[in-house]
């Protein structure tokens, strides 16, 4: 399965580099609006970035809006869930969210928080499940 | 057509209970988890759990949406079924035999006098696919 990408965000072009779709921007075409956003994230890093999620256990489905958290003793709200359901093919519960970049790497264990209980989870690489040979 | 079995007693958010003495199991109907479609995780209430009657008590999550059940009668729970946790597809291959949520022990059994019957549930249900 492929996930699309979060069109609420995208389409607010501000969003494109927070996206990782700054392949598909131009800052060096002429102004276009939002233009001085885009140029400002690049020179300076975005604030947050869109990842991909695996729940670690058997959970409740996560779903948009759902808050993400740093899996910490100290809760800190990095951010929340843009898509995400029970993958039938991974057998787990699959989404995808915007961390700041310092959570984005591979394997940073996060929470996400489900009907006010927080679940275990882990960024993972995209694509979620590629078809076995 | 959804499967009404005439030996339960129906409440009209869709929760069945099945009385045997003093307790009752509770589960979800046939309709229901048809209106859910796949179901993919359950959340039970505690086993000694004090419920009044249409407390919210149990979350059923399809890949569609989350649903709260609302306990059909009151009194507490004496057993409930891991199976379903463990295996959600339960509720919708069998939802009134290894699809059940819990046992309760009835603490007000009048309750059960004031579900409704399997034809108005069928009548219900007929209605709400209209």
């Amino acid at each position: 399965m492929r996930l699309s990408f979060p069109c609420g965000r995208i389409g607010r072009r501000k969003f494109l580099f927070e996206a990782g779709l700054g392949f598909f921007v131009s800052l060096d075409k002429g102004e276009f609006i939002g233009r001085p956003v885009l140029a400002e994230q690049k020179a300076k890093g975005v604030r947050k970035k869109l990842v991909a999620f695996k729940m670690a256990d058997k959970s409740a489905p996560p779903r948009p809006h759902y808050p993400i958290w740093n899996a910490d003793p100290n809760p800190q709200r990095l951010g929340e869930v843009v898509s995400g359901t029970q993958s039938p093919s991974l057998g787990i519960g699959i989404g995808l969210g915007y961390v700041p970049p310092d959570f984005s790497r591979s394997q940073t264990p996060i929470e996400i928080e489900i009907r006010g209980k927080r679940a275990a989870a882990l960024v993972v690489p995209k694509p979620f499940y590629r078809k076995p040979d | 057509m959804s499967n009404v079995p005439s030996d339960l007693k129906y409440a009209k958010s869709h929760e069945w209970v099945r009385v045997s003495g003093e307790i009752a199991t509770v589960g979800i109907t046939d309709h229901a988890q048809h209106e859910l479609t796949d179901v993919v995780f359950v959340e039970l209430p505690e086993k000694g759990r004090v419920l009044k009657a249409g407390d919210a008590c149990a979350v059923v999550e399809s890949v569609k949406t989350a649903s709260d059940i609302y306990s059909p009668v009151s009194g507490e729970i004496t057993e409930i079924n891991n199976a379903v946790v463990d295996n959600p597809a339960l509720v919708n291959t069998e939802p009134y035999s290894g699809g059940w949520f819990y046992k309760i022990k009835l603490s007000h059994p009048q309750e059960v006098n004031a579900l409704l019957a399997p034809a108005q549930y069928s009548t219900q249900i007929s209605g709400a696919a209209a």
